[in-house]
């Protein structure tokens, strides 16, 4: 199904919004971030899982787009 | 100079310039400068995109700074991938469909007033330059370190080679350079990648040896060493994330491709490339360089800084782990990409020129002959320009001009982009409005900033006390060009109705 013109853009800000947060007031980062998981710290994870959500998302933002070719005609 | 430097800097250049004389022979037209005459695969233009995207500044810059402020250099990687997701989503398929050379034509074609591309040139001119400045910034500074040339001598070298592509060769040589970079440098990332896993023993060994390695390295793994503030945090990540998908130098490659579909594809190449090298920098090379050579005295000066700067990192790296050899082609590697970026960009400078701004002050009366000249000359003027202005801002900091001109794309070709595709009551009046309202207040805002009033004028204080305007342009262009669309008439009925 293809995503309305709002929702990409939408989803986008409020996946961005939590690493905003912590990189602007870096106490609201939650304790259990900061571990290690598999001798490598939880914030590295997090912030490469952030990368791969926005590139699956744009893997289906693509497909989609594709499979309705012209139907977001303004 | 390194031996296998020179010579590699000598294929690079003769293949670059092979490239450019067999272009040549194909670009005699318009369609060919400019779009390559729209015979660019998706596959094709993907590889070009994510050679676009992967400047030497993504690449040798992201170590660097993850050297400095650790995690938290994901917003500059995150955010712009978020902006490619959404152009995708509503950009990417309007912009193919109304646009032929280039972003003047997609407005034009939806508001019918010549006006707009006048307004699309300028916005295109100011943000391809300040990202060709930068570019030729990290290129003077990484030539002069990697061949032993003079900062000076490096950015005119960089600017008579870029002309030639250009003038002589157009968007056709510029991707085909784009394309065969782009696949040398994923492979050359992959390379690094497994031999820093291999010299560690793992991941968990790279991390462990990372955070033993100084104290320092220790807070690199939190959040918040880059000190934004929730204010300049969000309007960082709203600039890179808009300004990603309103890079003219970018959007104009979907003019290279021959239909919307192809123009999708590629997009979804460029992300698959650009994430795995991404991830790959990210997880393994930021790390291993910091373990391995930020705090090795074998690559320090007597200061204790690394050898060239941080961004020197990476290729410190290549050669302390593949030897000469893959030091030659880290760097050979580094220069083409340099070389293919700002081509990418003097072409939107050109084009932006010769077929928005010269083409519609002479009221359409231009030949293809005479609007070719043009787009040659305003080659080497812009090649000249860039030069002088590298000279003149060597000293400022590559991250904060790379900001800028994504914050003012975000301001200005964004909105009208966005606002003239999907939003039936845009007038001209009210477009020309707010993308000048966008280009005054973003640009405005960065010179009040701490990084232009204090840094580069010398005052003590900043008058706006951030140095990033996005969270503050990007809303006040949109809602100048609505405010005035609503109380101006829209374009002729006639010329509407053509």
């Amino acid at each position: 199904m293809k995503p309305s013109i709002l929702t990409i853009p939408i989803i986008c800000l409020l996946l961005m919004t939590p690493l905003v947060f912590f990189q602007g007031i870096p106490s609201t980062t939650p304790e259990w971030l900061t571990r290690e998981f598999g001798g490598v710290p939880g914030t590295v994870w997090a912030t490469t899982a952030w990368f791969v959500a926005m590139v699956l998302l744009t893997w289906y933002v693509g497909k989609a787009n594709t499979d309705h070719l012209g139907e977001e005609n303004p | 100079m390194i031996q296998s430097s020179i010579v590699y800097f000598f294929i690079t250049i003769a293949i670059t310039l092979g490239i450019t004389y067999w272009a040549a022979r194909r670009s005699s037209s318009k369609e060919a400068l400019y779009t390559a005459s729209s015979g660019i695969s998706g596959n094709q233009n993907g590889l070009a995109i994510a050679g676009d995207y992967m400047s030497a500044g993504t690449i040798l810059g992201i170590v660097g700074l993850y050297f400095l402020v650790g995690t938290d250099v994901s917003l500059y990687f995150i955010s712009p991938m978020a902006g490619l997701c959404i152009g995708l989503a509503i950009i990417v398929g309007p912009l193919r469909r109304f646009g032929r050379f280039t972003l003047g034509d997609v407005v034009e074609s939806r508001l019918k007033d010549r006006r707009m591309r006048v307004v699309l040139g300028i916005c295109a001119i100011v943000i391809s330059l300040i990202y060709l400045v930068a570019q030729m910034v990290g290129a003077g500074g990484l030539i002069s370190i990697v061949f032993g040339l003079s900062f000076n001598m490096s950015v005119v070298v960089v600017g008579i080679l870029m002309t030639i592509y250009v003038a002589y060769g157009g968007m056709l040589a510029a991707t085909w350079v784009q394309i065969i970079k782009a696949v040398f440098l994923v492979g050359s990332v992959i390379v690094l990648s497994v031999l820093c896993l291999q010299h560690t023993g793992g991941l968990s060994e790279l991390y462990a040896m990372t955070t033993e390695a100084t104290a320092q390295t220790r807070s690199l793994f939190n959040y918040g060493n880059l000190n934004l503030g929730l204010y300049s945090a969000a309007s960082l990540t709203l600039g890179l994330m808009l300004g990603m998908m309103a890079m003219p130098h970018l959007l104009i490659r979907f003019f290279t491709v021959p239909d919307e579909a192809a123009a999708r594809r590629s997009l979804v190449v460029a992300v698959t490339l650009i994430s795995l090298t991404m991830c790959l920098v990210f997880l393994i090379i930021s790390p291993a360089g910091v373990s391995m050579i930020a705090n090795n005295p074998d690559y320090q000066d007597a200061n204790g800084v690394v050898l060239g700067g941080s961004n020197m990192i990476t290729l410190h790296l290549a050669r302390a782990l593949g030897g000469e050899l893959f030091f030659g082609i880290m760097s050979a590697i580094a220069f083409s990409t340099i070389l293919a970026v700002v081509s990418g960009l003097t072409i939107s400078i050109s084009s932006a020129s010769a077929h928005d701004l010269v083409k519609t002050l002479s009221r359409g009366e231009l030949s293809e002959k005479t609007e070719l000249r043009v787009f040659r000359t305003a080659a080497a003027l812009t090649s000249a320009a860039a030069i002088g202005l590298s000279i003149l801002f060597q000293h400022e900091n590559l991250t904060f001009l790379i900001v800028m001109g994504s914050s003012v794309a975000a301001s200005t070709t964004f909105p009208l982009l966005a606002m003239a595709i999907y939003w039936r009551g845009l007038t001209p009046t009210g477009a020309i409005v707010g993308g000048m309202v966008g280009l005054i207040s973003s640009v405005g805002l960065i010179i009040l900033s701490p990084a232009f009033w204090v840094k580069v004028v010398g005052f003590d204080e900043a008058v706006f006390p951030s140095d990033y305007p996005a969270l503050i342009s990007v809303p006040l262009a949109f809602i100048s060009a609505w405010m005035v669309s609503r109380v101006t008439s829209p374009a002729p009925a006639e010329l509407a109705a053509s």
